[in-house]
This record gives structure tokens, sequence and C-alpha cells, in this order.
């Protein structure tokens, strides 16, 4: 019951005889050998630490929250992302804006990127297109207080243009 | 000419003995270093990525960075383990392998002030039976170390090792008994000269069942792939290791190079003419060896030149400049290695220096027997990378069903040939 029975092709004399089969083999594992040793170039591996992989352009990396022409964060503060993040990794505290145009802003934009899976809901969240994920995947970090992110680690740098 | 005390140098024993153990050792513990890499290496260019290539030139001080991690690492004896036999069984492992090497000829009988030398550690008139006697210790280190860990995997491992290494013990044994028979010796040295003159003398040649089987069963031995059941890793964790750790797997770890170390050189001498070279007398006269020399000094050069330029280039991948200091000593090697060649060459040291001939000619053949046996280091390597594990039935079947009734046959068909004159 349940079981599918296989019927493999039966082995010929010169497959039996084994030794000339394991010699094909060698071949091809040799021919691999060489391939790897003169032509390095062909390899299909990055050398990591000074080659770094290229991303997808929807690859989902660490959180980034755009600015504003005059640099403040284009955050509203609405709260989406807080309410849709389905592992609860964003904290924000709102305070009024001086801007009389907006009427909040964050005061504390808190990301906990130990509990964060990258999902990217906060982005398709987000009203005013405030946060996007960036490209940046090299997050190891030493302590655990460093992994929990700021608003002035999220908001992308001056000269870092739109994402 | 020569100082006194030069030549009592030279004509002690013990001086060819140190030197004998130091090729042994180089083979051995020190080639480690380099099997290692090169397993690492190997297995990494067959499945097309670099493999180790950050510590040293190539990578090759990996095996030194493997040591450390494995030297700090906390050495976890299991509650409920035999604690003796637990510390015993590497050692059994590591101490079977290095004591067949000590009955290795790595170069033939060379003639210095009228007293002849040979490159052996103990030059016994049984070597051959003493390696089958001590080869089938290796068992034990491998049974016990997995009954000691009161770990089921590890006894799992050990039974199967013990059925496995027993079965496969029983060919290589008889494989070899063909070779003695074509041979009609148990020395060593003696089956190595046998096999001098033409390449239809080498062993590989005179019997290729016996090497077929040999070559097989010594596999198994050394619980390398295909055989590696006794460790399988995808069945029982690690097998008979399981519960070791720090320098005992270490241990275990070196043991498994050493004994595929021996069982490569014992390859090379048995059935691959050890030191000789096909048809070397018929081309370079009396003294073959001696008069390669130079040639050998000229080959290592181009290779010390070639190796020089590689690592000066740099590494496109990696991005890293050229290691230029490793360039700079190899350059040094490769000059040294022409100079000597041509002062060897234009003073003619065969004729005018015979005891220098006789050493750089003994030097000739321990390179020979090195380089084959990188070849048969090389093809562990290899193989393990190449075939898929046994199952165990099939190893049982492989073993009993179709090695050891090829081993009989080839005794009886050996034999009959030996009788009719015809090998």
């Amino acid at each position: 019951m349940g079981v599918k029975q296989i019927n493999r092709p039966p082995k010929n004399l010169w497959e039996r005889l084994y030794v000339f089969e394991i010699a094909r083999g060698l071949g091809i594992t040799l021919k691999h050998a060489l391939l790897s040793w003169f032509k390095p170039g062909h390899m299909p591996t990055y050398e990591y630490p000074e080659v770094k992989r290229p991303v997808a352009e929807r690859f989902r990396g660490r959180h980034r929250i755009r600015r504003r022409p005059d640099g403040s964060p284009m955050c509203v503060a609405c709260y989406c992302c807080q309410t849709v993040c389905p592992p609860q990794c964003i904290d924000i505290t709102a305070e009024e804006s001086d801007d009389p145009a907006v009427e909040k802003r964050p005061k504390e934009f808190k990301i906990n990127l130990l509990r964060c899976i990258f999902c990217g809901m906060c982005v398709e969240a987000c009203p005013k297109d405030a946060i996007y994920m960036s490209h940046d995947y090299e997050l190891a970090n030493r302590t655990r207080e460093q992994l929990q992110l700021g608003l002035e680690d999220l908001l992308e740098d001056e000269q870092e243009g739109e994402g | 000419m020569m100082p006194e005390w030069v030549q009592a140098v030279l004509t002690s024993k013990w001086t060819w003995a140190v030197l004998a153990l130091v090729v042994a050792y180089c083979l051995t513990l020190v080639g480690i270093i380099v099997y290692t890499w090169l397993e690492r290496r190997g297995a990494a260019f067959i499945q097309r990525r670099p493999g180790p290539n950050r510590r040293g030139p190539y990578g090759i001080v990996q095996a030194v960075a493997d040591a450390v991690k494995l030297a700090t690492k906390e050495d976890v004896v299991p509650a409920g383990a035999n604690k003796w036999l637990h510390a015993l069984a590497p050692m059994i492992g590591m101490t079977v392998a290095l004591t067949i090497i000590a009955v290795i000829p790595f170069s033939g009988d060379f003639e210095l002030f009228g007293q002849t030398f040979r490159l052996q550690i103990a030059d016994m008139n049984f070597g051959f039976i003493f390696i089958l006697a001590i080869s089938s210790l290796a068992v034990y280190g491998v049974a016990l170390g997995g009954w000691s860990s009161n770990n089921k995997y590890s006894l799992l491992g050990s039974l199967r090792s013990g059925a496995q290494m027993i079965s496969y013990e029983i060919s290589l044994g008889l494989a070899l008994v063909g070779v003695l028979l074509i041979y009609n010796t148990v020395k060593l040295d003696e089956m190595v000269n046998a096999q001098a003159g033409a390449i239809w003398h080498w062993g590989v040649i005179q019997a290729p069942m016996a090497f077929l089987i040999f070559l097989t069963a010594s596999y198994a031995e050394a619980n390398r792939v295909p055989f590696d059941l006794v460790e399988a890793d995808s069945e029982i964790v690690a097998g008979f290791h399981t519960e070791y750790s720090s320098l005992r797997f270490g241990l275990f770890y070196m043991g498994e190079y050493v004994h595929m170390a021996v069982s490569a050189v014992l390859t090379v001498v048995l059935f691959f003419g050890g030191w000789h070279i096909p048809w070397v007398e018929e081309i370079c006269g009396a003294a073959p060896y001696a008069t390669l020399f130079p040639w050998f000094l000229f080959g290592a050069t181009l290779v010390c030149l070639v190796i020089a330029w590689d690592a000066a280039r740099p590494r496109r991948r990696v991005h890293t400049k050229g290691n230029l200091l490793l360039s700079f000593l190899l350059v040094c090697a490769a000059l040294g290695a022409a100079a000597s060649g041509l002062l060897y060459l234009s003073y003619d040291v065969p004729a005018e220096v015979p005891w220098l001939a006789s050493i750089c000619g003994m030097l000739t053949q321990v390179i020979v027997l090195v380089l084959k046996f990188a070849f048969f280091f090389w093809l562990f390597i290899w193989v393990r990378w190449t075939l898929p594990r046994f199952r165990y039935d099939q190893l049982m079947k492989l073993g009993w069903k179709i090695m050891l009734p090829l081993a009989l046959l080839n005794i009886g068909v050996t034999g009959a040939l030996v009788l009719l004159g015809w090998l």
C-alpha cells in the first residue's frame, strides 16, 4: 500500500563490472577539479567579504526611513506599520510636529531587528511611502542592544537619494 | 681530502636510520598539514568552489588553524564512558598506522665507502607479514572507541567497523598472497627490486586483479569513502567518534590520514615499483638515479618558478595582492636548485665523488617514491568525492561474494602461471 515499484533499467555487463564505471566517474570529477584549477573565474561562487553577490531589486534588507527635502523624516507616525507588523517589532512614539502642514511626527521610531522577520509588510502599509527596505543585509552585531534600531539609525543619510 | 668525522657520520647506520625516520614522519605526521589542505582544496575543486584559500599561500596554513581550533576545544568524556578505553582508542588507531611505516623501504641500497645502506627504519625479514599482522589491529581503535563511548550511534559505528574491517582484511590478505607468489619473497625491499627494469615488471601489470582487490580493501581498511559506513554521518551521526572532541577527535582524524598515507605508500611499494622508474637503467646507464638527480633539481626549479609566478600574480577573484615574499623565496629556491644541478653536472659528480653521487641517487629514489605516493594519496581524496557510500548489504556483498572469490581465484591463477613459468 502506497509503495511505488520503480523498474530500474537492468545494468549491462560493462556496468556490472563496476570498475570501468568508477573510472568514468573519476574522469568526471577530475574534469571538474581541473576546470576549477585552471579556470577559477568560472566557479559559480563569490569570494564573499571582498566580492558581494548583487541582490535583487526587491531584496528586503534593513529598513530605512526617507527624509523630506528639508531633511525631516517623511514618517507621520500613523502607526500603520506598527499595527500591521506580524512579530510586533516596531515601536513608535508620536509627537506634535513643528511644521503646520504636518500633523504628527515620530518622536521615537524603534525597530527590534532581532524580532523582525523582514516580511516587508510595514512597507506595504506605509501611506506616505516613508519606510522602505534597503539592500543592506550585513546585520551581524556583537550585542543585542546594537540591533535595536532607533530613528537616527533608520533615517537615510542626507545625501542618500530617494531609494 | 675529507675529514675523518664526516666519513664516520656518513657510514654510521644511525645517520640513515634518522633520515629514514625523518622521511617516515614527513610522510605521515608532518604530511597531515598538506593532506588536510589537499583534501579540502581537492573536495572544493571537484565541487567547483575555491575551498580554504585564506590562511597562508593558497590556504596551506589552514591545517594549523584546524589544529588550534581542535586543541582549544573542551575535551568531553561522556558520563558512563569507560574512561580508559575512551582515551586509549584513538591512540591505538594512530599507533597502528604509524607502526606499519617502519618496515617500508624508502630507497634502494646505496653504497658509501664500501658499506651498504638502505633508507628503512626496520629492515625485517618478515616485513610483509608484519604489515598484515599490525594492520589487523587497527580495528581495535575504532571498535573500542565506539564501544567505550556509551552511545548507541558510536556502538553501531564500531559494530559496522568490526564487520567491515574483518571482511576486507581477508580479501586484502588473500590478494597479497598472489603478490607473494610472484615476487617469491616477504621482504619489501626485495619486492621492490623485483619490479626494476621494464614496466611490465611492475606488480600492477603482473597482478592487476590483486592490485584492484588490494586497493579496494585498503580503502575499506582506512574507513574511507565509499566504505565509510563506520562514520556514516547521515545515518549514525559520526559513528565511532561521535563522542570524541578536542585533540582526541584530532587523533582519530590524524590517524585516518596516517592510515591513508601508509596504504598509499604500500600500494606504491607493492604494485608500482617503489622507487624505480621503468627502463631507467637502459636510458641512464649503471647509476641511473645519480645521473637523474640534476634533472630532478631542474624539475624542482621549474615547479618553483611556476608557483612563484602564480603567487606573485594578484588574485582576481579574491582581490588580494600577490604574495611577493613567497615568490621571492621560491625564486631563491629555484635558483639554488638550478645552481646545484649545474654544479653537479659540471663536476661530473657520479664519476669523481662517488659517495655524493650515491647519496644524491638515494634522494632521487625517495623523490620518485614520494611522487608516486602523492598520486595514490590524491586517489584517496579523488575517490572520496566521486563515489557515494555503499549500503551495508552492498558492502557485505562486495566483500564476501565478489572480492573474496576473486582473491581466491587470483591465487589459483597466479599460482598456475608461476608454476608454468609465465610470471
